[in-house]
């Protein structure tokens, strides 16, 4: 019997790609590119993520974290290398890969002609989730982003900040393991900004893997364990922000000054004094 | 009002529409002004001498030439209106596409720019890019002029065609503002009825229009009810008509008072559309409150026709996509269009009796699921690219190309099948038809909708476009025409052995088929096409949702 439990949970961890006695990996991207044309997007990107753990992509417009996003998600074919997601091959079984994720992209289109509650509606419906759930986890999300009252408006009148509310209601709904989140918090008020970065924090505690872009350096920062820095589709660093401080000799810089030496964006005081003039 | 800053604009609009669809950097190069304009030279050149060639030749035929000179007649009196209806056809199809969340940001909203500056720009931009059609109209007409010894008429034809396209421009701008007025009347206003009352005096304000201004149904009803053009003084938009054939008439002072009415009516339209434009400047982007009650999820009737959870949700969106976006109404708008324009020529002539008699009603038959099939078949074309830039929802979701491709078909489906069949029974209560016409209608119909459908669909998916800036076509040129080229052809195939079994015998006395084996025929054909537009309907969405648009 004993030994039927541990074969059972091994074979069982084996095709989810598990390593035991490691840390589970929520994301393995090896060797990765693409291109548009005649454009590099994505070089040669190898990047690994822990179960659990919040990871900024950082990097200028055009750096590829877009693209990398992505092609996590399977919405983009890599021109080369393998993705893997807790263990599986994202070209291999994209719907379960797809019911694991929620994504929200960086400038989120929606069905304008949708009401916001009839729009989580559907999002909620194309997850499978019961009519019970649905309803339960729609209200609790509306009510804690303040959007109780508008709910039955159609979304072409609500503010930017309104549709990025829903937009990630939408993605977190069906309870993802990895969230794929491309500025999540542009153009939200303080306090709703507030709720997601603690949401996020409270889902890393309970394995919830989140992978997120943004160019405010110091939400970066404060909210993830590890850091990729991408330029020109290369992985130019990546660790914690004490370890990329070692890595660029400047012990004690703000991520900015870090991000802004690594990329080689150098001193922009010529730059602002010659614009100011 | 600035004359340079009404021309960099126009010129900047006429760049806007010509790149808003463009493929690709090489393909761009070609979509600049200058390119029309030497289009519309060479376009002139050959028709001139293809025009001049064929007059020629005609006027050496005796036989010929009476039926030539009076069709070159007619074309020269008719062309201000044929100018006039092709611009506001134009114009209605793909101006008032523009989604109005793009029309909202409009840049010339937010820079100083006058009303009457940005109406005259937008005027000579539309003209500018359908100026082809002008050029192909005064290319033909001057050799018809000189063939009849007029040359002086085709002037006055040149300027009255000219004014008569630049009116058409401005009175689609006066739509614009109209249907701006509509919206924001709309604005924060509750219930679903509204969204339907929006859709419904949506399509009647383009079935209305476009039936208005068909020169071909203006003069039918004049000949029926007055007796011809001579007497059609109180139509303005046929004034330009009446300036020429009361100036090739030799009636020198009519013609100069139609012709001042002809410019006048230009100018105050153009005012109005001014005045509109000032008071109605920015569309409201429209927020409806379509419900007051509480978020209860029920479950779906469409679970009890058998789709599933995922299917009827893209039902559901699909369903509520057709009736609240205005971009979709000129697709319900066109088939109407079209049925009643083959419908009222038939109709005119009788106006005032009731029409009766089997051949009418087998038209009218014919001519509505002509509509149906048409509605079908574009409907289900736009299906996939209608998702627009928001196709990442279905693109980043647990969606399987079979579910996709079947909830899509279904939901146009779920209108046409129930509209044929209620067309139907209709049309063979007024015409009086037997049981076996009516089954024939019945089934044909069916067949033909669903057909079309999955032919439609197969197409979409293969050649969607989701570009929604500044004009929204949801399906690429080359998609539409071949769409069209099967969809038509397809259409002819599944109601053949009806047509076999209806006419033949009529016409060489032959029996080929019986009613059963047309019904069987139909049926197997129906079948194969359509298994065969589905299959390749989810290879396309399956690649789609593969590699999602970016």
């Amino acid at each position: 019997m004993g030994v039927q439990i541990t074969l059972y949970i091994s074979s069982a961890a084996s095709m989810l790609g598990l390593r035991l006695g490691m840390t589970l990996l929520a994301l393995e991207m090896h060797s990765v590119k693409k291109n548009f044309g005649t454009i590099r997007a994505v070089n040669d990107l190898a990047l690994t993520v822990g179960q659990g753990t919040v990871h900024g992509l950082l990097g200028p417009n055009g750096s590829g974290k877009s693209t990398t996003m992505k092609m996590i998600l399977g919405l983009l074919r890599p021109d080369a290398g393998n993705i893997k997601v807790y263990g599986m091959d994202v070209a291999s079984d994209p719907l379960k890969i797809k019911s694991m994720i929620g994504y929200i992209p960086e400038s989120p289109r929606l069905y304008e002609f949708l009401t916001g509650v009839e729009y989580l509606d559907f999002v909620a419906d194309v997850h499978s989730l019961s009519p019970e759930l649905k309803k339960e986890r729609i209200t609790e999300f509306l009510n804690a982003l303040e959007l109780e009252g508008r709910e039955n408006e159609m979304i072409s009148g609500y503010s930017q900040g309104m549709k990025q509310k829903i937009t990630i209601i939408g993605a977190l709904l069906h309870r993802p393991k990895l969230l794929i989140m491309d500025e999540p918090l542009a153009g939200l008020d303080p306090r709703s900004a507030r709720i997601v970065k603690d949401l996020i924090q409270k889902l890393s505690a309970e394995a919830v893997t989140t992978i997120f872009s943004t160019h405010v350096l110091e939400i970066a920062e404060a909210m993830c364990d590890r850091i990729t820095i991408l330029y020109q589709g290369n992985v130019l660093a990546e660790g914690t922000v004490p370890e990329l401080r070692e890595k660029a000799e400047m012990p004690g810089s703000s991520l900015e000054d870090l991000f802004l030496k690594l990329t080689g964006s150098g001193d922009v005081r010529p730059i602002v004094e010659a614009l100011a003039k | 009002m600035r004359s340079r800053v009404v021309i960099r604009l126009a010129s900047v609009l006429a760049i806007s529409q010509l790149r808003s669809t463009a493929r690709g950097a090489s393909f761009s190069r070609l979509r600049r002004p200058m390119v029309i304009v030497a289009v519309d030279l060479v376009i002139f050149a050959v028709t001139l001498g293809l025009v001049h060639f064929s007059f020629n030749l005609a006027s050496n035929i005796p036989d010929i030439w009476p039926l030539a000179s009076g069709f070159a007649k007619d074309t020269l009196q008719s062309l201000p209106a044929l100018m006039l209806s092709f611009t506001i056809l134009a114009g209605l199809l793909f101006e008032l596409s523009q989604s109005s969340q793009f029309a909202s940001s409009d840049i010339v909203n937010f820079l100083p720019i006058s009303s009457s500056e940005y109406v005259s720009a937008s005027v000579l931009s539309t003209s500018f890019i359908y100026s082809v059609i002008l050029s192909i109209g005064l290319a033909a007409t001057l050799p018809m002029a000189l063939a009849l010894g007029t040359p002086s008429i085709w002037i006055l034809v040149a300027g009255l065609s000219v004014s008569s396209f630049l009116l058409g421009s401005i009175i689609i701008e006066i739509l614009r503002a109209a249907v701006n007025r509509v919206s924001s009347a709309f604005y924060r206003k509750s219930g679903r009825a509204t969204l339907i009352v929006r859709l419904v005096i949506t399509v009647l304000v383009l079935v209305f229009v476009q039936i208005a201004f068909n020169p071909n149904f203006l003069f039918a009803f004049m000949r029926t009810f007055i007796g011809g053009l001579d007497v059609s003084w109180f139509i303005p938009i046929l004034w330009p008509s009446l300036t020429i054939i009361n100036a090739l008439r030799g009636l020198e002072i009519y013609a100069f008072l139609y012709g001042v009415g002809s410019v006048s009516l230009l100018l105050v339209m153009l005012w109005v559309s001014v005045r509109l434009r000032a008071a109605y400047w920015v569309p409201v982007n429209v927020s409806v409150k379509v419900s007051s009650s509480v978020y209860a999820p029920g479950r779906s009737s469409l679970g009890r026709l058998g789709f599933g959870v995922v299917g009827s949700a893209i039902i559901r969106k699909d369903l509520r996509s057709m009736v609240r976006r205005r971009e979709m109404a000129r697709f319900l708008a066109i088939p109407i269009v079209m049925a009643i324009a083959m419908i009222l020529p038939f109709a005119l002539p009788s106006f005032g009796e009731t029409p009766s008699g089997p051949s009418f009603y087998e038209l009218a038959a014919v001519a509505l699921f002509m509509g149906m099939g048409i509605f079908s078949l574009l409907t289900s074309m736009i299906s996939i690219g209608q998702e627009g830039s928001a196709i990442w929802n279905i693109c980043s979701s647990p969606v399987d190309p079979k579910t996709l491709v079947r909830a899509k078909a279904a939901t146009i489906l779920l209108i046409s099948v129930p509209a044929s069949v209620a067309m139907t029974v209709l049309i063979s209560l007024f015409g009086g038809f037997g049981v076996n016409a009516f089954f024939a209608a019945l089934i044909g119909g069916i067949c033909l909708v669903t057909e079309e459908s999955f032919v439609g669909l197969a197409v979409g998916a293969a050649f969607p476009d989701f570009s929604e800036i500044p004009r929204s076509r949801f399906v690429t040129v080359s998609g539409s025409f071949l769409g069209m080229i099967l969809g038509t052809i397809i259409g002819l195939v599944t109601i053949s052995p009806f047509a076999i079994y209806r006419f033949l015998p009529e016409i060489l006395g032959l029996t080929i088929l019986n009613l059963p084996t047309a019904f069987a025929a139909t049926l197997a054909l129906t079948a194969i096409l359509t298994y065969i537009s589905y299959q390749f309907a989810v290879s396309q969405a399956s690649k789609l949702l593969r590699e999602a648009p970016t």
